[in-house]
């Protein structure tokens, strides 16, 4: 049996956070973009991105581990990330205006 | 990682299981039992009498109408519940007194023998019942209710991603169905591991995905808090307009007496509604007024969302005023949906078996899948000619003690239920402790002793535990075995001939588990082990 190097088992440190951080993080944005974008009552588009909520989290989960490296994980939930933060800033701010 | 994506997947499939695979082998257990959640809580109320011949539901409806016009002719509502469906095992009756000025007036409650209406006062022993036990499954015990669903929550995500990468490692799933090939060794184990994974697929995927929707509010409440503000206001605000209080317009009491219809007489109508013997719960708001109105609901079992339908006639005329069903969104009806696929209120009979028997299954597959761990690791080191490592051993041990020792303290808590004295006042709580003194000492045993004994010895233990069970009940009850097949009263009969199959797994896997370790000690070198598959 090999022997685990430490860039290994820091690699398997940094993908479990970004599986389990990263994961939450994207879906509370995602979270909040379909409340940006549904035109439903806030409730519904609430119960809805829960009910779907953890199908996108499994989602960053494979990815985390998926990856050929662990910055590759990373660059790919923020290529992800990137998108929902400008969404979820333009509605936090056109909702305060209004 | 490794190379590839299905080998990267199979190393997270092995790694999620791992980290989360003891306590979610409780949590399947104990929900598992949640589908006989009623009969267990018959069982541990052997006081409860058995009715073999409950008479019609309008034979009920009578005698129960007629016990309430006596004891409380003006109350401000009735309620009754029949015996039928899985609801109640006895013809159960409350009032709620008028409210005198401020607040509600008292409820009372009284079973009543169907056939005759006297009252009976069995006087039930305190206990956890099947209640207790199932909600172990998200509130485990001992940690407060809002740290044990968030762990839960963590662990039902965990289980999630180890089955959708487990189904990707899966070159043909179709193919598992049909795959076992027994006295292989470690191939056995993984066959048996998916077949029990892929025969209920749906089902693990279900309930699985569905535990998930009971919690999502407290697991992800930053994006209702910065919708609706801080605070308790927030869940009021999204939990109203997820489910907003829905009943049918009653009007209040005309405070002019006009006797009742009788209830019985409704029944030719709910029937034509919605079918005989679907009925079996009936609400009287304000009885014995000119306003009065009767609700009839039907059992749990009428569909899976189990919407709160009623049939609403008018007390004194006995027309039928109003068939309400709630009228609900979308979203809300995927939430009722998925929840009540979960809990399975919804299942028959011969459904709800074979649920027990997918539950049985599915932890059965978390089992076998610790057990790969260890095997897989131990067979590539002793190829390898290494010595073990502390992760195997005590992935070892935390295996048998939790395989073996979780279903041997479930049994404690049923021997704890017949044992401890029915005067005690804290009787219940001792039913749990009784438990978690048993699986604390079931995970402290194999520490002491080499795995392989503690296996085969647990097994044993696990065997009398609930072989001896209906022994316990017939001399603790004089609700034994024979009593309860003669009388026809399945559920008590039902309870003790499950111990009896499971006190038999248990001694067939303790004979296999002795004989396999036989036949290793003569063979000493396992030389064919090393010839067998990786799993990652």
């Amino acid at each position: 049996m090999k022997t685990l190097t430490a860039a290994y088992r820091w690699s398997v440190l940094s993908r479990c956070i970004a599986a389990a951080a990263g994961g939450y993080a994207l879906v509370t944005l995602l979270q909040l973009a379909f409340t940006a974008a549904l035109p439903w009552d806030y409730y519904k588009s609430l119960l809805f991105s829960s009910q779907t909520g953890y199908l996108y989290y499994t989602g960053v989960i494979i990815w985390c581990f998926a990856a050929r490296t662990a910055r590759r994980a990373w660059l790919g939930l923020a290529v992800v990330a990137l998108p929902l933060i400008l969404i979820d800033a333009w509605y936090l701010l056109h909702r305060s205006v209004t | 990682m490794k190379e590839g994506f299905r080998q990267s997947m199979s190393w997270t499939h092995t790694w999620l299981g791992l980290v989360a695979g003891w306590v979610l082998y409780f949590v399947y257990l104990t929900g598992t039992l949640g589908y006989v959640d009623k009969e267990i809580d018959y069982w541990m109320t052997p006081e409860r009498p058995f009715f073999a011949q409950p008479g019609t539901p309008r034979e009920q409806l009578a005698v129960a109408q007629a016990h309430l016009q006596q004891v409380a002719p003006h109350a401000a509502s009735w309620n009754i519940q029949m015996i039928g469906g899985r609801e109640a095992p006895s013809l159960d009756v409350s009032w709620t007194d008028a409210s005198s000025g401020a607040g509600r007036g008292a409820t009372h409650r009284q079973t009543l023998d169907p056939q005759t209406g006297a009252p009976i006062d069995y006087g039930a022993r305190a206990t956890g019942g099947g209640q207790v036990l199932y909600k172990m499954h998200y509130q485990l015990a001992y940690i407060p209710y809002d740290k044990a669903i968030l762990i839960i929550m963590v662990l039902t995500l965990i289980m999630f991603a180890a089955m959708v990468t487990g189904i990707i490692v899966h070159k043909n799933i179709f193919k598992d169905f049909f795959t076992f090939r027994p006295r292989k060794g470690q191939r056995s184990w993984l066959d048996g591991h998916n077949l029990l994974s892929v025969t209920a697929l749906p089902f693990h995927i279900i309930v699985t995905y569905s535990g998930f929707l009971f919690f999502t509010y407290q697991f992800m409440p930053s994006v209702p808090h910065l919708i609706y503000g801080e605070g308790r206001s927030a869940g009021l605000q999204f939990y109203q307009g997820v489910y907003p209080y829905q009943q049918p317009k009653l009007p209040q009491a005309a405070h002019l007496n006009v006797p009742m219809t009788p209830l019985a007489s409704l029944m030719d109508q709910v029937d034509v509604s919605w079918g005989k013997g679907i009925a079996t719960a009936v609400e009287v708001r304000n009885p014995g007024d000119a306003n009065a109105r009767v609700l009839v609901k039907p059992q749990e079992t009428v569909s899976i969302a189990y919407p709160e339908n009623m049939l609403v006639f008018d007390g004194a005329s006995g027309k039928l005023v109003e068939d309400f069903r709630p009228d609900d969104h979308a979203a809300a009806d995927t939430d009722h949906a998925m929840k009540g696929l979960h809990k399975g209120l919804f299942a028959n009979w011969f459904l709800r078996i074979l649920l027990l028997f997918m539950g049985v299954g599915g932890t059965a597959m978390i089992g076998t899948g610790l057990l790969l761990w260890a095997n897989t690791r131990r067979t590539r080191l002793l190829a390898a000619k290494q010595p073990l490592h502390l992760g195997i051993w005590l992935v070892d041990r935390l295996n048998v003690s939790a395989i073996i020792g979780m279903p041997v303290a479930i049994a404690a808590y049923f021997w704890a239920n017949r044992l401890l004295p029915v005067e005690m006042s804290t009787r219940a709580a001792w039913e749990v402790h009784a438990m978690y003194l048993t699986m604390a000492a079931m995970f402290a045993y194999p520490m002491f002793r080499p795995p392989e004994r503690a296996r085969v010895e647990m097994l044993w233990l696990c065997t009398a535990a609930y072989g001896l069970l209906p022994v316990l009940n017939a001399l603790t009850t004089s609700r034994h075995l024979g009593h309860s097949l003669g009388e026809g009263d399945w559920i008590m009969a039902g309870f003790d001939l499950t111990a009896l199959g499971c006190a038999a797994i248990s001694a067939v896997c303790a004979v296999k588990v002795s004989c396999s370790q036989a036949k290793a000690t003569v063979r000493r070198r396992p030389k064919a082990a090393s010839a067998e598959l990786a799993v990652s």
